[in-house]
């Protein structure tokens, strides 16, 4: 053994040293930092006739069809933007990748695509976000965030686009009261998963459940359970009102399906991510068009506002085969607006750096995306963009929603605090 | 109380259908000592090929369909195992894991966000017993169980077929020289197992769940506890193993509101919890036979 | 000695020095996209070759790998956390000594798991472990202080007297022949070093008395008691070098990736390690490592080099991506490998003179399995 490390050692020396002498050429002037193309001052992601942005979703796993749609809406607004000449006279172009919501994975792509893209324009999952949160606050690198974790907020580089979670669900138990469809003193269940999504929908719905003088009866379940039987009865034998879901939407259809069986109609109120239009097509289709409504601060795929309109006709062009729309299309598409806005600003600055970019997605402060969302204001990390909400209600039409009423805000938010 | 009937009812029909995975787990290990780590993905195959015919169909072919396909899937796999003769069982079970892996993703691929249901004629309908409800799918789910279970114990004990199992699961050397033919057995084996499987997945697609969808394959590893706590090679421990996850889990799960210091997921994780208990006590569960632990 | 016989003698050592000193030289001339597969390649090594050491020469069935590589994360990550931090539990330990004591842990988790694993044989053991995965996910999940619950928790830098050894942002610069090296950079360095370590005493353990107790062990039980090994400490050894390695793998993946959740360490992954010692060969050192850089890089290079693959569909599209095809690959290459190769691909780097001694699963005679 001992020869053999010996040896292995003397060749080893040998030819690292023969490598050197040869001084072969290594790497060592990376591209980026402090060059400038053109007019504006560039780091990474911008030549002079394009800007790149990175697409780093699960297009597989358990957000698979939601991401496809988001997809879409960075497409559409790319072919939009492309089509009357790009930003900053440069045409934008994606880098896709699929992460898996595997952190593994992630590290490895962002490795790969961080020196070739001015900002991500459509970053998803929680624990990708989490990992990826030190390289993404070290690099600059500014990113649309798709979801409404409040646990988002706070970073400079992170943009959230409209309201939270938990705010979403202070004003939709608002709702509830206000429509009459629960009173004073009943009790409203909450099925939420595990993670940051459910949990953040869990501190608005307890906070507002208090305010508003009903009992709160909440359970926790994990992203992959596939039964929840013994929860719902758990739910019925405390005599709930009303059901909250903040889960994925499979958990929302055997809610949904398990609900009747349990004597439970009730209103059964859930988040943006919760709800797929695939519910429509299951066995619990009837409850769901009976019961269900979405609360969220971003208009359905169908309605006729320029924005609705604009997306529902790119749809069909970037979208596959078999990809049905959602009104998730319509955050890929506010979502790129706002990076492009940011991008925008840069330019007209005439400094094109990550940086830049960031700073001046901080000077937004009323960004109107078409109608998809009231009014965004990024000025403040810290705050959600909008803390306005509108319900919207499971209809047979293409993504599977209707939006009922206006955008509303509970008064209860003023005394919330996380 | 109320809430303790409903949740021991929902307890034995989820345990029912627990039971039809845990005997497909163990007839196939009977038949042939591989642990077939593919079950939940061969439930989730045939069920998928089922949702593709019933609209054309209606459910009983499409069920049928859905039957064949779980079987053909099964044989196929021990085939597999078969051109890896030599191989020791342990391997050969590594092997249904690579198998799982194919399959899964082409499942995966194919499913995509789609709930796959069976079109049943049970609908949502509830039956109203002693003032607590319960599916109709969940009551017939125990009903068929019973039936399958009572059939193959049957057949176990009455048929040359059966006696041919019970000899070379206990004795395969003797078997042989008695001139019982080890492929027929085997073959019979995988194929019950692909279709017990399957006839589980039918009613976990059921009311009062939306259908499958492609993570539902996991379910098989729920009655891997139930096929250990009965013991591998025991078909009776299967059915036992399978009823005690089933209740252990439903009232775990509805009571977990007490307990919440053991968080979100102890129903969950209670079956494996069990399961290790059990294996300290009988290190071959509680009907298995002593010879297993030797492969 | 023939000349024959000298040049194979050199064949060796020479090998093994020009691939050191290749993959030295591989952060020159490659960017962290390259290097970061790298070291989650090498971590998997690390982590394997204990599998190899457990299954193959111990013949102990283990589904139980990544519960065993997430308590050397998570200790890991609960040793150098910061003090008083408002959303996780941390000692504050100086990263070296955490990362030494996280290796430590895992140990003793083995070997506390080792008194259950004495009790039972073959498959029971193999799918009780399975058990210990779920259970381990429960505290994952649960135990949110430690372990951030389902979000997960961030992992500190390694620093060795204040200079980090890895992480997104190092305060203290450092360049090489021109060439800055990052966090990345320096890990690699970090883990090739664990690697060679792991390897050689891997080899050491194998080759020595106690690898020959363990093969005894798993071979024959009666006939090992009788020589004077005590079975219980044999299997008990096994279970804590395995875990012992995965904790070191299970760390190497927490620095590389800066942060850990659950999704990390489930049953898949568990697989996925027995995959890779049954690729390589069961009880192959070499073997080990060659299964894990394949099941380990294999995804992460097709994804790299997804645009320019031709078959290969978009991603985010329905058809066959990157993520589909490596793993059906990897599925596919499981099952043609044990019909194949039933010795794994190590075997073909075996000559003949030397019979697989390792190899396999004990596969008892038909009679002994009567008895």
């Amino acid at each position: 053994m001992r020869k053999h490390t010996l040896r292995a050692a003397a060749v080893s020396v040998a030819v690292l040293t023969a490598v050197s002498l040869a001084g072969c050429g290594t790497r060592s002037s990376d591209a980026g930092s402090g060059s400038s193309s053109g007019d504006v001052k560039t780091d990474f992601g911008v030549t002079d006739d394009t800007i790149t942005l990175g697409v780093m979703s699960d297009f597989s796993v358990v957000y698979g069809p939601l991401a496809k749609t988001v997809y879409a809406g960075d497409q559409i607004w790319a072919d939009e933007v492309n089509a009357a000449g790009g930003i900053c006279g440069r045409k934008i172009k994606f880098d896709v990748q699929d992460q898996k919501m595997d952190t593994q994975l992630a590290n490895t792509e962002y490795a790969g695509m961080k020196n070739d893209v001015l900002g991500l324009v459509h970053l998803l999952g929680s624990p990708i976000i989490s990992s990826l949160l030190p390289q993404i606050k070290a690099d600059h690198m500014p990113t649309i965030a798709v979801g409404w974790s409040a646990d988002y907020l706070g970073t400079p580089e992170i943009a959230v686009l409209g309201t939270t979670y938990d705010l979403d669900e202070i004003n939709g138990v608002q709702h509830l009261v206000d429509e009459g469809k629960i009173h004073k003193g009943a009790a409203i269940g909450h099925i939420y998963m595990a993670g940051d999504f459910g949990e953040n929908a869990a501190e608005g719905a307890k906070y507002a459940a208090g305010k508003l003088g009903l009992t709160y009866v909440g359970k926790k379940v994990d992203a992959t359970a596939t039964d929840i039987s013994a929860e719902m009865s758990a739910l019925k034998a405390a005599g709930v009102k009303a059901i909250l879901v903040s889960t994925g939407p499979k958990q929302t259809a055997m809610v949904a399906s398990q609900a009747p069986s349990l004597g439970l109609d009730v209103p059964i109120l859930v988040n943006a991510p919760s709800y797929d239009p695939s519910l429509l097509q299951s066995p619990a289709a009837a409850t769901v068009l009976k019961n269900l409504e979405v609360v969220t601060s971003m208009v359905p795929y169908a309605g006729d506002s320029e924005g609705q309109k604009k997306i529902q006709e790119g749809f069909a062009k970037v979208a596959e085969k078999g990809v049905n729309p959602t009104q998730h299309a319509g955050y890929g598409y506010a979502g790129a607006t706002v990076l492009g806005e940011a991008i925008k600003a840069a330019c007209e600055d005439g400094d094109l750096t990550r940086q830049s970019v960031v700073d001046h997605l901080r000077e937004l402060d009323s960004v109107d995306t078409d109608g998809i969302y009231p009014a965004l204001d990024f000025s403040d990390p810290a705050t959600p963009s909008s803390t306005k909400s509108v319900i919207l209600k499971a209809a047979k039409n293409e993504g599977g929603l209707k939006q009922v009423g206006d955008y509303f805000a509970s008064p209860l938010q003023d005394g919330y605090k996380r | 109380m109320q809430l303790f009937a409903q949740q021991l009812l929902l307890g034995v029909s989820l345990g029912a259908i627990y039971a039809l995975v845990a005997l497909s787990f163990t007839t196939i290990f009977q038949g042939t000592k591989v642990f077939n780590l593919a079950q939940g993905t061969v439930m989730l195959l045939g069920i998928f090929v089922a949702a593709q015919a019933a609209p054309h169909t209606g459910f009983w072919l499409a069920a049928l369909i859905g039957l064949a396909a779980g079987a053909i899937a099964t044989v196929v796999i021990w085939g597999l195992t078969l051109a890896a003769r030599g191989s020791s069982h342990l391997t050969m079970t590594i092997m249904t894991m690579g198998v799982q892996v194919v399959l899964v993703s082409e499942l995966t691929r194919r499913i995509g966000s789609d709930f796959l249901t069976t079109k049943d004629p049970w609908g949502a309908s509830v039956w109203h017993l002693a003032g607590v409800g319960i599916p109709a799918a969940r009551v017939w789910a125990i009903i068929v169980a019973i039936v399958l279970v009572g059939v193959f114990f049957w057949a176990l004990r009455s048929t040359p077929w059966g006696a041919a199992m019970r000899a070379s699961s206990e004795d395969p050397v003797t078997a042989e020289l008695l001139g019982i033919s080890e492929r027929r057995v085997a073959s019979a084996a995988w194929l019950i197992g692909g279709v017990l499987a399957v006839v589980a997945g039918i009613f976990l697609a059921a009311a009062p769940n939306p259908g499958l969808d492609y993570t539902s394959h996991l379910v098989a590893l729920s009655a891997i506890p139930a096929v250990v706590i009965g013991g591998l090679d025991s078909s009776e421990g299967a059915v036992v193993g399978g009823l005690i996850v089933g209740v252990v889990q439903g009232l775990v799960t509805g009571y977990a509101g007490h307990y919440s210091f053991l968080g979100a997921d102890i129903g969950a994780v209670t079956p494996y919890i069990l399961m290790v208990v059990v294996l300290l006590v009988k290190p071959h569960g509680l009907f298995g036979s002593k010879e297993v632990a030797r492969v | 000695m023939s000349e024959r016989r000298l040049t194979t003698h050199l064949a060796k050592p020479a090998a093994a020095g020009i691939a050191i000193v290749v993959l030295l030289l591989v952060p020159l001339y490659f960017d962290a996209s390259w290097t970061i597969i790298g070291v989650f390649s090498m971590g998997a090594a690390i982590a394997a070759i204990g599998l190899t050491i457990l299954s193959g020469s111990a013949g102990q069935l283990s589904l139980a790998h990544a519960a065993f590589m997430a308590v050397g994360a998570y200790a890991y990550a609960f040793f150098a956390g910061v003090r008083g931090d408002e959303h996780y539990a941390g000692l504050g330990l100086p990263p070296l000594a955490a990362a030494v004591l996280a290796v430590v842990v895992a140990g003793i988790a083995g070997l506390a798991f080792s008194p259950v694993a004495a009790r039972l044989r073959g498959f029971y053991l193999g799918v009780s472990t399975i058990g210990l995965v779920f259970i381990a996910q429960w505290v994952m999940k649960d135990a949110a202080r430690l372990t951030g619950g389902v979000n997960g928790r961030s992992v500190e830098p390694l620093t060795v007297g204040g200079f980090e050894l890895s992480g997104s942002n190092p305060t203290h610069q450092l360049t090489v022949l021109g060439v800055p090296f990052g966090g990345t950079e320096r890990l690699w360095y970090v883990s090739l070093l664990l690697l060679l370590a792991a390897i050689v005493a891997a080899a050491r353990i194998l080759h020595a008395r106690p690898g020959r107790a363990l093969k005894l062990v798993r071979d024959n039980e009666s006939a090992a008691a009788a020589m004077g090994i005590s079975v219980q400490r044999a299997k008990a050894t096994a279970f804590i070098l395995s875990s012992a390695f995965a904790g070191v793998g299970g760390v190497l993946f927490a620095l590389a990736s800066n942060f850990i959740g659950s999704g990390n360490f489930d049953l898949l992954v568990s697989m996925s390690y027995l995959a890779m010692v049954v690729i390589g060969g069961l009880g192959s050192v070499g073997g080990a490592v060659a299964g894990a850089v394949f099941v380990m890089a294999l995804p992460l290079l097709l994804n790299k080099f997804s645009d320019s693959i031709p078959f290969l569909a978009a991603p985010g599209s329905n058809g066959y991506t990157a993520g589909v095809v490596a793993q059906i690959v990897y599925g596919v290459v499981v099952v043609a490998v044990i019909i194949g190769r039933p010795e794994g691909v190590a075997s073909f780097f075996r000559t003949s003179r030397r019979a697989p001694a390792a190899g396999r699963l004990p596969t008892p005679s038909p009679a002994r399995q009567t008895l």
